[in-house]
């Protein structure tokens, strides 16, 4: 494999003190202008810039397209629920970019991890925004991509299922019906 | 005046135009066959806090919003 003259990018961002041929923002070309300290860390605050206008420009379209209800939810706990649209299931969308989406019982408790997002990189508002419009208009399509990433695991699930249980036998109604056998 | 908001890696990007206007319709048509052809997924907002899924422009839809498809994670 030959890198030949043009520019390469390289994963990561900063600048290296030892190559005059990388600048400060990890393009590599053989006739880039010599980078200093200075330089690179003039074009790292420019880069933390723009992500921080594109996060506000995002946060605010999202809170646009939020419900009321979604909206106190997020402003309240970062994070939303929505309601699938085939299934009428619940989900909640937590504040990041990736395995943030998360299946809910009835009693609003996650059961599954689900992970998918629009394609590139979006800022986090724009991810959650996305998340929401699939699962509430295409829950059917959203679930084909996703991919499941954590779920409730067989020892929590029968705890819970035990704990349950002896509610219920220690129900006013159980006791009563136990006295009626006895 | 309607809107075509795309996602975009600078958090969006708006494009207004005048559903009165019918070469500013036309164009509108034009960018929504575009991006849905990319694979864009468009939604239309209904209401506060819903969307409907759009598969054809509309010129009534004053709120349009496109993102970029989904990938599993």
């Amino acid at each position: 494999m030959s890198f030949g003259s043009g520019p390469v990018m390289f994963v990561m961002i900063g600048f290296d003190e030892g190559r005059d041929d990388v600048n400060a923002i990890g393009i590599h070309h053989p006739h880039a202008p010599e980078a200093g300290p200075a330089a690179g860390f003039e074009a790292l605050a420019a880069l933390g810039a723009a992500e921080s206008e594109s996060e506000a420009k995002a946060q605010g379209l999202l809170k646009e397209w939020l419900s009321s209800e979604q909206l106190v939810q997020y402003e309240r706990n970062r994070w939303f629920e929505v309601v699938g649209s085939k299934t009428g299931k619940r989900y909640r969308i937590q504040e990041r970019k990736q395995q943030n989406v998360y299946e809910l019982d009835a009693e609003g408790r996650p059961t599954r991890g689900w992970c998918f997002m629009p394609k590139g990189s979006l800022a986090t508002g724009d991810v959650m925004l996305g998340q929401k419009i699939a699962l509430e208009t295409d829950e059917k399509g959203a679930m084909k991509v996703a991919l499941r990433f954590w779920s409730e695991m067989g020892l929590r699930r029968f705890v819970r299922w035990v704990a349950a249980t002896w509610g219920r036998l220690r129900s006013p109604a159980a006791r009563a019906r136990y006295k009626q056998v006895k | 005046m309607s809107v075509q908001i795309i996602m975009d890696h600078s958090g969006e990007s708006r494009f207004e135009f005048d559903p009165a206007n019918e070469a500013a319709v036309a164009k509108a048509t034009e960018r929504f066959k575009e991006l849905t052809g990319l694979g864009y997924t468009a939604a239309e907002k209904t209401g506060p806090g819903t969307s409907r899924k759009m598969t054809e422009f509309d010129p009534t839809a004053t709120e349009m919003l496109f993102m970029p498809r989904l990938v599993g994670g």
